[in-house]
C-alpha cells in the first residue's frame, strides 16, 4: 500500500471513529441512563428515586400496557405497509414521467418531507371535521346523508401516518426505481406477459428485499410518531409513545415510562432480527 | 416458421428521425443482421419488430397479418436482450419456464421442456442453479434457451455477445447459427460487428441514419457495395475518383491505360472500390499500374498491410505475411488490380 492510500486510510478511519464516538455519547449513554432509570421507584417530586425494583417491568405486564404496546405494533406494521403498497406504484408511474414532471414530483415529495408533523396532521384534522372539510363536501353533494366528523379515529390516524410516510418512502425509492433494468420488464412482455401481470410477476419480486427493508424502517419509523395519535387518533387508538410521553412527563413517573420504552426498544429489536434474517433467506435463495 | 414484413416505417423521437422510410421482407427461416453504428436505427427497428415501441407510420405484417396494432405481449416473439434480462428472482429452470407457465402448461410439462432446451443449448443439469451463479456464456444460453421457449415465430436478438470476449463471442456465434439452422426459426440479430453479421447472417442489412443502405448477402455486400457508405463501413476498402473517356482511365495526373472490365462502359467522373487484398504491390512498373510511394507496413501475423501515398490518398493493400515486399518508407512502388476487382459505386 502507498504512503499517500495509507493516509486515506487513516483519515477514513479517524472519521469514522468520530462518528462512532458521537454516537455513542449521544444515543448509547441516554439508552443506558434510561435502562438504569427503568429500575427506579417513580418520585412525583424529584421524577425518580434510586433504587433497584423490577415493579416498573410488572406493571407493563398488566392488561392495560400490553394491549397498548401490541395495538402500537399493529398499528405501525399496518401504517408501513400502507405506505409502501401506495408510494411503490407511484415511485413507478413518477420515474416514468418526463424529467420536467419527475422534478415537479420530487419537490413536491420533499417539501411534504419538510412539512411539520403538526402541520400535517392539523390539514388532515381541518379536512376531516365536519364543518370544514370532506365530511361536509359529500353531505353537500349528497353522497353522505348525515355527515359527521372522521376524526378522531383509527382511520383519521392511518391516514395521518401514511401521509407523512408517503414522502420518506418514495424519496428512498425512487433512485433505485429510476435506475431498475426495464429490459427485465421487457422481457416479461416479449414471453406474453400483459403489463398489468408484470408488476406482480417480475417488479415486485425483483423489489422485493428493498421492499421489505423499506417497510421495516417505516414500521420502526412510526413506532415512534407521537404527534398523529394524539391529534387523529382517539385515546383508544394511542400508541406507546403517546403513553411513555404521558406517564414520564404528564405522571411524572420516569421510572415507569423508562421500562416501557425499554421493553418497546427489546420487541422492535427481537422483531427487526427476526424479518432481516427472513429477509436474508429469501434472498439467498432462489424460487422457482 | 413465418415470413415478416416492414413496409415504409418510420418512427421519430422528440425531434430525431430514429427510422426513415424502412422497408424490408423477411423470409421465412432466414437470418437476417441489421448492422449499423450506433444511433442508425437497427435496435429500434427490432424493438418496433418486437412491439416494444410503435412505428409513427408504416405497417409491418407476419404472414400477412397486419402487426401493428398487436401489443407486444400478444406478437408471438422471442426476444434476447443485450443486457440478457435474465430475471434475477427465479433459477435458470425457472427463467426458461417463465412463458410455459404464463400460458398455462402443467408443472410436468414446462419442467420436460425446460430440460430438452437445456439439452439443446448445451447446458443439461443445471435447472437449479441460480442465474448469479453462470458464467457469461452460460447466461447467454439460458437467455437463448428461454426466448426459444415458447416456439415463437420470430427470434430477434440485440447485440446479445457485446459483452463477451473475443473467444466465447466465436462460440457463440457458431452455436446461434448452428441452433437457427436447426430450428429453422426466422432470426433478426442485430449486432455493430461487421465480423458477427459476415459469420451469422443469410442477409446482411446495413443500416445509416435511419435507413437501409443495402440489404444483401455478405459475400454481395462486401464485393458490390450499394453506396459509398457500405463501401466504406462493411469491411475496409479504397475509394479512387476516376476520369474516364474512350482512350484511358485518369486517376488525378496518372493515366491508367484503355478502360477494361467494368469500367469499359463508364465515362466521365465516377468512384470505384478496390478492396486492400485486390491491391498489387510492386516495385516493377507495370501497365495499368499506379505510381506511389510506400508509406509504412505492419505484420498482422498472418497478413501483411501496407500503406501507400498515390498524389496525396493514402491507398491501403494486404497480401500474405509471406509474401510481404520487403521496402522501407519512401521506396517508389507501383500499384495495379484486376479490372474484375474494380467495383464502380453507383453515382
Amino acid at each position: 500500500m502507498s504512503t499517500a492510500s495509507r493516509a486515506d486510510t487513516a483519515t477514513a478511519y479517524a472519521l469514522g471513529l468520530g462518528t462512532l464516538l458521537t454516537l455513542g455519547v449521544f444515543f448509547v449513554v441516554p439508552l443506558i441512563f434510561m435502562v438504569i432509570v427503568s429500575f427506579y421507584k417513580p418520585d412525583p417530586m424529584a421524577f425518580y428515586k434510586e433504587a433497584f425494583v423490577w415493579d416498573n417491568y410488572k406493571t407493563f405486564f398488566s392488561s392495560f400496557y400490553y394491549t397498548v404496546s401490541l395495538r402500537s405494533l399493529w398499528s405501525s406494521l399496518l401504517g408501513a405497509v400502507l405506505v409502501v403498497v401506495i408510494a411503490f406504484p407511484a415511485v413507478l408511474v413518477i420515474v416514468d414521467l418526463s424529467r420536467r414532471w419527475q422534478l415537479f414530483w420530487v419537490i413536491l415529495l420533499l417539501s411534504l418531507m419538510c412539512l411539520s408533523e403538526v402541520i400535517v396532521g392539523f390539514s388532515w384534522l381541518i379536512l376531516l371535521s365536519e364543518s370544514a372539510g370532506l365530511p361536509r363536501l359529500f353531505g353537500a353533494l349528497g353522497i353522505w346523508e348525515n355527515p359527521r366528523s372522521l376524526s378522531p379515529s383509527f382511520g383519521a390516524m392511518m391516514v395521518g401516518m401514511v401521509t407523512i410516510g408517503f414522502s420518506i418512502v418514495a424519496l428512498i425509492l425512487f433512485p433505485q426505481a429510476a435506475r431498475r433494468d426495464r429490459s427485465l420488464e421487457e422481457a416479461a412482455m416479449t414471453l406474453g406477459t400483459p403489463p398489468w401481470r408484470v408488476f406482480f410477476t417480475v417488479l415486485l419480486p425483483t423489489f422485493r428485499t428493498t421492499l421489505l427493508s423499506v417497510t421495516l424502517t417505516m414500521f420502526v419509523y412510526l413506532l415512534g410518531v407521537f404527534v398523529m395519535p394524539t391529534m387523529l387518533g382517539r385515546p383508544k387508538d394511542w400508541t406507546m409513545t403517546v403513553i411513555i410521553s404521558d406517564k414520564a412527563l404528564g405522571d411524572a413517573n420516569l421510572p415507569l415510562g423508562a421500562a416501557l420504552a425499554v421493553v418497546m426498544l427489546i420487541v422492535t429489536t427481537v422483531i427487526l432480527l427476526l424479518s432481516m434474517l427472513t429477509t436474508r433467506g429469501a434472498t439467498g435463495r432462489s424460487t422457482r | 416458421m413465418a415470413h415478416l414484413s416492414l413496409s415504409r416505417i418510420s418512427k421519430r423521437f422528440g425531434d430525431f428521425d430514429a427510422l426513415k422510410d424502412v422497408s424490408l421482407d423477411i423470409a421465412s427461416g432466414e437470418f437476417i443482421c441489421l448492422l449499423g453504428a450506433s444511433g442508425c436505427g437497427k435496435t429500434t427497428l427490432l424493438r418496433l419488430i418486437a412491439g416494444l415501441d410503435r412505428q409513427d407510420t408504416g405497417t409491418l405484417t407476419l404472414d400477412g397479418a397486419d402487426l401493428s396494432a398487436v401489443p407486444c405481449h400478444r406478437r408471438n416473439i422471442g426476444m434476447v436482450f443485450q443486457s440478457l434480462a435474465l430475471f434475477p428472482h427465479l433459477d435458470v429452470g425457472g427463467n426458461i419456464a417463465y412463458g410455459l407457465r404464463l400460458r398455462g402448461a402443467a408443472p410436468a410439462d414446462s419442467e420436460t421442456e425446460v430440460q430438452r432446451l437445456l439439452e439443446l443449448v448445451g447446458l443439461p443439469g443445471l435447472a437449479r442453479r441460480a442465474v448469479s451463479a453462470l458464467s457469461g456464456g452460460q447466461r447467454q444460453r439460458v437467455a437463448i434457451a428461454r426466448a426459444l421457449a415458447l416456439q415463437p415465430a420470430i427470434f430477434l436478438m440485440d447485440e446479445p455477445f457485446s459483452a463477451l470476449d473475443a473467444g466465447l463471442r466465436d462460440q457463440m456465434q457458431t452455436e446461434v447459427k448452428a441452433l437457427q439452422r436447426q430450428l429453422g426459426v426466422t432470426t433478426v440479430f442485430v449486432t455493430h460487428d461487421q465480423r458477427e453479421a459476415m459469420a451469422l447472417a443469410d442477409r446482411v442489412v446495413v443500416m445509416h441514419d435511419g435507413r437501409i443502405e443495402q440489404a444483401d448477402a455478405p459475400q454481395t455486400l462486401y464485393a458490390q457495395p450499394a453506396t459509398r457508405f457500405v463501401a466504406e463501413f462493411f469491411g475496409e476498402t479504397n475509394l479512387l475518383d476516376l476520369e474516364i473517356d474512350a482512350d484511358a482511365v485518369h486517376f488525378g495526373e496518372q493515366s491508367l491505360g484503355v478502360p477494361a472490365g467494368t469500367l469499359s462502359t463508364q465515362r466521365g467522373r465516377c468512384t470505384i472500390a478496390v478492396r486492400p487484398e485486390a491491391l498489387g504491390l510492386s516495385t516493377d512498373q507495370t501497365n495499368a499500374a499506379l505510381r506511389g510511394t510506400y508509406v509504412s507496413g505492419q505484420y498482422l501475423g498472418a497478413l501483411w498491410e501496407g500503406c501507400v501515398d498515390v498524389d496525396g490518398t493514402l491507398l491501403q493493400c494486404r497480401c500474405f505475411a509471406n509474401q510481404a515486399p520487403h521496402l522501407a518508407p519512401g521506396d517508389s512502388v507501383y500499384l495495379n488490380w484486376d479490372a474484375a476487382d474494380a467495383w464502380v459505386l453507383p453515382a
